[in-house]
């Protein structure tokens, strides 16, 4: 499969993971009749911190590109 | 009621993509050849990156309809909740457009570092909340607007090929 498609589709399933996820927390407390605890943003604090952590991992193995080389001086030697 | 229907769309999206992937395994060469030179057509692949994003957009649209029953966020916190998913969402959306090389490593490193910006400012609004709740609040908005444009610059890169 393409991977460009690949990307998209895995992009589609975190965004709806999280709005999952999202509506689960504040439904659950609007239904309740109270607001977001500590602890549960808490959870979502851990889980940014682990997307940064996956983050850095991935930009560590990739290796950002050469720079391009510099042009040979077309000026002949005296 | 939103969850279940979320539930519902994950364990769609994971037959269709099963099945996608079983289908261009088994393919024939004939197809598959075809498919290639379609998968190398950019108006092709930009064809099907604008469906597929126009189809995530009614998505969000429908899952954002309040007549759904979603909840929206009213309080400091619930939208705190909100503020770091998204933040988590454009790291996790970085990490894939990295490794599927849809982005350089160089534009990966600024997208973090903004991230970092708007947790970092998260963080103090969330400390000076209990002193100076209307700062805060302020704090939390201008974040929000910030957060709102780098999903959008991350959007923006999905569609784009190496």
């Amino acid at each position: 499969m393409n991977p460009n498609i690949e990307a998209l589709l895995q992009l589609i399933f975190i965004w709806a993971s999280h709005l999952k996820n999202a509506a689960s927390t504040i439904g659950a407390a609007q239904a309740a009749g109270r607001d977001v605890t500590a602890e549960e943003l808490q959870q979502y604090m851990s889980a940014d911190s682990e997307a940064k952590a996956a983050l850095d991992a991935a930009i560590a193995t990739n290796p950002a590109p050469a720079p391009a080389a510099a042009p040979a001086d077309p000026t002949p030697a005296p | 009621m939103l969850a279940a229907k979320v539930d519902q769309l994950l364990a769609n999206y994971t037959r269709v993509r099963e099945m996608l992937l079983t289908k261009f395994d088994s393919i024939s060469t004939g197809a598959l050849l075809k498919f290639e030179r379609f998968n190398r057509n950019p108006v092709a692949n930009s064809l099907l990156f604008g469906s597929t994003l126009i189809v995530t957009i009614v998505l969000a649209i429908v899952s954002g309809c309040q007549s759904l029953g979603v909840p929206s966020p009213s309080s400091f916190n619930q939208k705190l909740v909100i503020a770091y998913l998204s933040i988590t969402s454009v790291r996790e959306s970085t990490t894939v457009l990295l490794q599927s090389k849809v982005i350089p490593v160089n534009d990966a490193r600024n997208i973090e570092a903004q991230a970092d910006n708007a947790r970092a400012a998260l963080d103090i609004a969330q400390t000076v909340y209990a002193t100076d709740p209307a700062g805060a609040q302020t704090k939390l908005d201008t974040t929000l607007t910030a957060i709102t444009a780098l999903q959008a610059y991350v959007a923006s890169k999905k569609g784009k090929g190496p």
